[in-house]
């Protein structure tokens, strides 16, 4: 594939249209170019530190295609190494996560500590090895670049990658916020929620940050949010979830292209009191100000950073990131957060909120993913080829507007309605200059050899 | 065993069996009935391999419903005709063997079971299955057996799309 195969399926004529076609989504050689590119050729979400709280601790994971083990060092830093052995390529590490300072490969027990080096051949005197062999490097395959940002662990597998401060760019101001909700830090709770569907990757980008769909898709969660609060009115009993309420007549909203494939969305919650958060709102803001208290509690925020993580801050907390398994697979991976030193009343609020909505158990998030499925299988109509994503592009604003402005970031485009669509021609802007790029450069290297 | 432990077995199994039929039915009201309006339903997550979270106060559940009425919610939402992931009602089978009364004592009887439920899903066109252990604290109330807890540990937990109270 060259460039000029990729370009014409992102067709974007601002004050015209905006189109993807479809084949992005179903294209097995473009699926092959994005694992390649964009999975293992930038920054990629791994895990929240929660999971590897002492030095040692490691997970194993994938990024992209490749297996690859985390591991936490001295001082707050990480190091990653490509889960195969230096002998015959067997995953050295069979568990998802422990504490260790050797790993020894099961096949034929040749030992590595957590720094990647060789320790140890089993019976290296009687080897007969060739001359020299000793002497080579058989150390595990080091990862470029595994670093955390507030306890937020991304990794690369590209040695030409920016700093990971630089990838993160405006979304740092989201994290941070995220962050601040208590001045301990974030924990990720205990129980976990692994689902899969039928759809692209890029649906859990696109559709995390979709303010349109929420209401039709959601039609179920919001009624029934309802109706338990009137029932519970009248007979003045105990409303154990107190979900969430939007109301897009009369509150401000809307979206953000933060840059680097990175968008985000929010809206002003009505009953935002009810939040776990919300119910210590007077001491938030007497923490952190008016301004900050308001983005924090009141506003719900989902932020994309580009490819594959969404933090979640509205509905409850929720950290969600997915691994792609074929142009038609997902593996999705969610996990709530919430802040360190939480009183009782507020965490199991923020925990029954989580559970009613999301993950694949809830009564939220099925419906999205059917949706997702519901895509996919309309993408097979070759015949429909082109889709837009035109909703907002006659009021969208280039640069921040007054609600960027007064928290200091500055989007490429900012949009004052929940709904509109603006926002995904960052992703596939930076989608498109990720791949051509990456292709550009595999012809230097194709053509060099 | 006593005439008492066979009679006890007896309604056990016939109590396990009709909750499983009036999902499988989707006698919703009926099944709805077996439970106590102060009944725990509790699908506790995976943390880890070997590790099962047990606190549903801290930590997160797959499905968590601290009374009836938040179970009666999931079974509004069904005939709501409101949700495109239930358009389509997937059919259910479910096999419920391998029943124990662990142990019984006055008006508490405690069971185990293994269940292995099937579902077909129109979309898919195929199959997919969840399996796993049942723990139930049951009522004894004269010949009648309520459900005061049912705590279902999926042993599969990696969701295909959906998993909610008619496929567990």
């Amino acid at each position: 594939m060259k460039p000029e195969d990729l370009t014409w399926r992102i067709q974007d004529r601002p004050g015209e249209t905006f189109r993807v076609h479809r084949s992005i989504y179903t294209d097995d050689a473009i699926f092959e170019l994005e694992m390649k590119h964009i999975y293992e050729g930038g920054w990629i979400y791994i895990d929240h530190a929660t999971h590897l709280p002492r030095v040692n601790d490691y997970i194993t994971t994938t990024i992209g295609r490749q297996p690859v083990i985390i591991v936490r060092g001295e001082n707050d830093t990480y190091q990653g190494f490509i889960n195969a052995c230096s002998h015959r390529g067997a995953k050295v590490c069979r568990h998802a996560n422990g504490n260790s300072k050797f790993w020894t490969c099961p096949y034929h027990g040749w030992v590595y500590n957590t720094a990647g080096e060789l320790q140890h051949i089993k019976d290296e005197q009687n080897g007969a090895f060739p001359e020299g062999y000793l002497a080579r490097d058989h150390n595990l395959t080091r990862i470029p670049f595994v670093e955390a940002y507030h306890g937020f662990i991304f990794a690369s597998l590209n040695p030409n990658s920016p700093s990971l401060r630089e990838h993160l760019g405006q979304t740092a101001r989201f994290i941070e916020m995220f962050n601040n909700q208590s001045p301990e830090g974030l924990e990720v709770l205990r129980g976990r929620s692994v689902y899969t569907h039928r759809g692209n990757w890029k649906m859990q980008a696109e559709n995390g940050v979709d303010g349109y769909h929420v209401d039709v898709v959601h039609a179920s969660y919001f009624k029934l949010a309802a109706e338990r609060a009137k029932k519970m009115a009248a007979t003045q009993g105990q409303d154990s979830v107190k979900s969430i309420s939007l109301n897009m007549a009369d509150t401000n909203h809307g979206n953000y292209d933060l840059g680097n494939g990175h968008v985000m969305l929010w809206t002003d919650i009505p009953n935002y009191r009810d939040r776990a958060l919300g119910m210590q709102y007077d001491a938030l803001e007497a923490r952190v100000g008016e301004l900050e208290a308001k983005w924090m509690a009141a506003r719900l925020r989902q932020v994309l950073i580009y490819p594959n993580l969404i933090l979640f801050d509205g509905v409850s907390t929720q950290l969600r990131s997915w691994h792609p398994v074929a142009a038609d697979q997902t593996r999705v991976n969610a996990v709530c957060i919430a802040p360190k030193g939480e009183p009782d009343a507020a965490r199991e609020r923020r925990i029954r909120q989580y559970e009613d909505f999301y993950g694949a158990s809830g009564i939220a998030t099925p419906d999205d993913l059917t949706e997702f499925d519901a895509c996919q299988d309309g993408y097979n109509g070759r015949l429909a080829e082109w889709q837009d994503f035109d909703r907002g592009m006659t009021r969208a604003h280039q640069g921040p507007d007054r609600f960027a402005e007064e928290i200091g970031i500055s989007p490429a485009v900012s949009a004052g309605h929940f709904a509109d669509e603006t926002l995904y021609h960052g992703e596939y802007r930076h989608w498109l200059q990720v791949l051509t790029a990456g292709l550009a450069k595999d012809a230097l290297t194709e053509g060099a050899s | 065993m006593t005439d008492d432990g066979r009679a006890l077995r007896e309604a056990v199994i016939e109590l396990l069996l009709e909750e499983a039929d009036a999902i499988d039915q989707r006698r919703w009201d009926d099944w709805l009935e077996l439970y106590e309006e102060d009944a725990v339903y509790y699908a506790p997550a995976w943390e880890g391999d070997d590790d099962l979270t047990n606190d549903p106060h801290r930590e997160i559940s797959l499905i968590y419903c601290g009374n009836r009425q938040r179970l009666a919610d999931r079974v509004w939402r069904i005939r709501s005709n409101l949700s495109s992931s239930l358009a389509r009602m997937p059919r259910t089978c479910h096999l419920v063997t391998n029943i124990r009364v662990a142990t019984s004592h006055r008006e508490n009887v405690s069971v185990t079971a293994n269940f292995h439920t099937n579902t077909f899903k129109h979309e898919e066109k195929e199959s997919t299955a969840f399996f796993g252990r049942y723990q139930y604290q049951l009522k004894r109330n004269g010949e009648k057996l309520t459900i005061r807890e049912k705590k279902i540990i999926v042993y599969n937990d990696i969701i295909p799309r959906q998993m909610d109270i008619f496929n567990i």
